[in-house]
């Protein structure tokens, strides 16, 4: 049996634990607890990054995707210390890391779709249709939620472009998830279409969490269960990534041991 | 002319297109000298565990067209 999911999984069932068993769910201790993980997804994405270059297809496919996660890193850092000071994080810089890591996830994915060299043509059409089915059923929950609901008379004009734009962003990950699908399709049961697949459900979490949060904001920021708890949600999306990145680097990094220890044997014969 | 020299670079990136430079440079290393058939078993093996076998087949069968084998 794989450890290292279990571990993941066990993290997880950790924190949500002392979520939902604290008093507040958006403690102190608890919005601490929450901020490691997209710092510790953003590390581990950069060192796997690390490992292919500029120059490589995939590893381009890669570098953007942690992009968008240190740019996501930053943004959660921010709106930590906002509050952490009790002051409200949004409209803040921080917004503009949250929003600016969607494009670079979308030229990720995008990268990766080129590498695969799908040809849509030539995709299953029952997948391409339970795909298309999917992304029809996000669209119109985000397009409701995220970006017709966002719209609040109440509060001023910066605010509201903002939360439409955060609606409009989730429309990226909606398509970017649905491509993501597709391209961890073209590889079989190769160990790149288990990162495929493994971002997808990343982007997913954090599609439902956004939608979510879009659904019930104020149940959120009034710190009701289980609407506070949203957090485990986007939580789990950082885990995911880290767990997908965490897998290839692993992978990549057995390989070129390797190799090298036969370079080594070689010369030692 | 040897084809080798050839076929070892087109490996190379390959290797280098999926796995990235680092991985590449070594396989350049452990590549050379080798004879065509070690080449294009190793990049397979590679391959079909990453990207698949149905895919590894589809890249190697570009290489060796590529290269009129």
């Amino acid at each position: 049996m794989k450890i290292r999911p279990i571990i993941f999984v066990s993290i997880f069932a950790a924190v949500s634990a002392v979520y939902f068993l604290s008093p507040e769910a958006h403690s102190d201790f608890n919005i601490t607890l929450y901020q490691t993980f997209p710092v510790i997804a953003a590390l581990i994405a950069l060192y796997t990054s690390r490992i292919y270059g500029l120059k490589s297809a995939n590893g381009r496919a890669l570098i953007l995707i942690t992009a968008g996660l240190v740019f996501w890193a930053i943004a959660e850092t921010i709106t930590y210390i906002y509050f952490l000071n009790g002051q409200d994080p949004f409209p803040s810089i921080a917004d503009a890391f949250f929003l600016f890591a969607y494009p670079l996830f979308g030229a990720g994915i995008y990268q990766g779709y080129v590498t695969a060299g799908i040809k849509l043509k030539q995709v299953n059409k029952s997948l391409l249709t339970v795909v298309i089915s999917a992304s029809l059923i996000l669209t119109i929950l985000v397009g409701y939620f995220g970006v017709y609901q966002a719209y609040d008379p109440s509060v001023d004009t910066t605010a509201n472009v903002v939360n439409v734009i955060y609606g409009l962003s989730d429309l990226v990950l909606v398509i970017t998830s649905m491509f993501t699908i597709l391209v961890a399709r073209e590889y079989g049961d190769g160990k790149l279409a288990s990162f495929w697949k493994t971002m997808a459900a990343g982007f997913l979490l954090f599609l439902i969490a956004d939608i979510l949060f879009a659904m019930y904001g104020e149940l959120y920021w009034d710190g009701v269960k289980p609407y506070a708890c949203i957090d485990l949600i986007w939580l789990a999306g950082f885990l995911t990534l880290a767990y997908g990145m965490l897998e290839n680097y692993i992978h990549v990094s057995s390989i070129q041991k390797q190799i090298k220890l036969k370079l080594q044997q070689r010369k030692k014969g | 002319m040897s084809k080798a020299p050839k076929l070892k670079e087109a490996a190379v990136d390959l290797i280098s297109k999926y796995f990235g430079q680092n991985t590449a440079s070594v396989y350049d290393k452990f590549f050379t000298d080798e004879p065509d058939s070690t080449i294009v078993t190793s990049i397979n093996s590679i391959l079909s565990d990453y990207i698949g076998k149905e895919k590894a087949d589809e890249e190697i069968k570009k290489l060796t067209e590529s290269l009129a084998l």
